[in-house]
């Protein structure tokens, strides 16, 4: 029923611009006015605001603020990190769209007004291509059983971390390891994980 | 410094500021760590369905993928063979459900797109079918939303072993990617979805890539009028 009245708002908003069609500045345009930096987010905000807007608002369910918000702060994480970014085009790209689903998951974690599950049905979106069935709950408990398998190490890191919701810091204090330790097990263990998925075919 | 291992924790949002921050400057210029991201984006969500029953199994039906109150099934419009069918929620963004494929073994993927037919206008309004695209072996389904369309692609032939993104070219040359995904298993088919910002009357083409490479697997392509 949340989804009817979310529904009833994205009609509502059909009246507005299209996405993509900001008018609105980047902010750090704003704040460092003569940083040659500025003029480079402008060309890739022009050359990928559209369709990261059209992908961000996928994952926000239609949501517009929420969306602008996400696609304003992902360009002003381009900004930061403009000296390092590899300029090719699909390398923009690719960086753009994680670190904005990144944004989008974090900034839900702080909106308790509008539940959005960043799971299930969105993933399928995206990638329905690693299952034929698109039946999330089994994937859910492919992923059980997998953590259940996968060395009490590296299942501690998951839990220490995701499951009880500790940074990788906070965890390695807690474990009494470094975080390196608590990063590369948890590395290993989502590999696992993703094994486990891709073998259920 | 932020390593390649660190991509795992930030996929599940476990790194603080200063690593997110260090970890996004390595992002810049790893295209491992970029694909790797792609590939472990799901498993966040499915943790989280694992989180709520921990140590016990996730209830199988229970939950969280909620099944639309209300569905529609797409029809097929075009000359569609396999039998996927897609089901939308309510409105806007919707799970999908393929259903099966007939056995036959798909086309090359290398055929040429063949013609395919357009269908008249609807009444304009969100959630309108509103056309399909084709290629030798792929369908595309089209409908009007408030933002533009979304698109629902039932894709054949697509084989190798990296993946593969769907482009959706407008009539004036822009572009919008709407899924990432893995090929299937030889084969088999692949059901994915998006949206775009582009009115359907704009859609020119649908493009699968080769994410690696940019190469075009295959174009589903709509006729002029
Ligand atoms: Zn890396």
């Amino acid at each position: 029923m949340t989804e009817r009245a979310e529904w009833t708002e994205s009609r509502q908003s059909a009246m507005l611009p299209r996405v993509g069609r900001h008018t609105r500045a980047v902010r750090p345009v704003a704040v460092v006015p003569d940083d040659p930096k500025d003029e480079w987010v402008r060309q890739l905000y022009r050359q990928f605001a559209n369709q990261l807007s059209a992908h961000v608002l996928g994952l926000t369910k239609y949501d517009r603020q929420w969306t602008e918000d996400v696609v304003q702060e992902t360009f002003i994480r381009a900004w930061k990190h403009a000296d390092k970014l590899d300029q090719r085009p699909e390398m923009l790209r690719g960086w753009l769209f994680v670190v904005a689903r990144r944004i989008v998951i974090d900034t839900h974690r702080g909106r308790q007004v509008r539940p959005i599950e960043i799971r299930g049905t969105d993933i399928a979106e995206d990638r329905v291509g690693v299952s034929d069935k698109a039946d999330s709950t089994v994937d859910a408990i492919v992923v059980h059983d997998a953590l259940r398998r996968i060395s009490a190490d590296q299942r501690e890191a998951i839990i220490e971390t995701y499951l009880k919701g500790h940074t990788v810091d906070e965890a390695a204090v807690l474990l009494g390891i470094p975080p390196g330790t608590v990063k590369s097990r948890t590395y290993h263990a989502m590999r696992a994980l993703r094994r486990a998925l891709r073998a259920r075919g | 410094m932020a390593s390649h291992f660190d991509v795992a924790a930030y996929a599940l949002g476990t790194l603080d500021a200063r690593g997110t921050e260090a970890f996004e400057g390595h992002l810049a210029s790893c295209a491992n760590c970029q694909v790797e991201l792609f590939e472990l984006q799901e498993l966040p969500g499915l943790l989280d369905t694992v989180a709520e029953t921990w140590p016990d199994a996730p209830v199988r039906g229970a939950v969280i993928y909620g099944l639309p109150t209300k569905r529609r099934r797409f029809q097929h419009l075009g000359a569609a063979t396999a039998a996927a069918v897609l089901v939308f929620l309510s409105g806007a963004v919707t799970a999908i459900g393929f259903l099966g494929w007939d056995g036959a073994d798909p086309p090359a993927a290398s055929e040429p797109p063949t013609a395919l037919t357009r269908l008249d206008p609807v009444a304009e309004e969100p959630g309108g079918v509103r056309g399909s695209l084709e290629s030798s072996t792929s369908h595309a389904w089209v409908e009007t939303t408030p933002e533009g369309s979304r698109i629902a692609l039932d894709l054949g032939g697509i084989t190798g072993s990296t993946p593969c993104s769907a482009v959706v070219v407008s009539r004036a040359g822009e572009t919008t990617e709407i899924a990432l995904f893995d090929p299937p298993k030889k084969g088999e088919r692949v059901v994915v979805s998006g949206t775009t910002p582009y009115p359907v009357a704009q859609i020119d083409r649908v493009e699968v890539r080769r994410v690696s490479s940019g190469k075009i697997i295959t174009t589903l392509k709509a006729p002029e009028k």
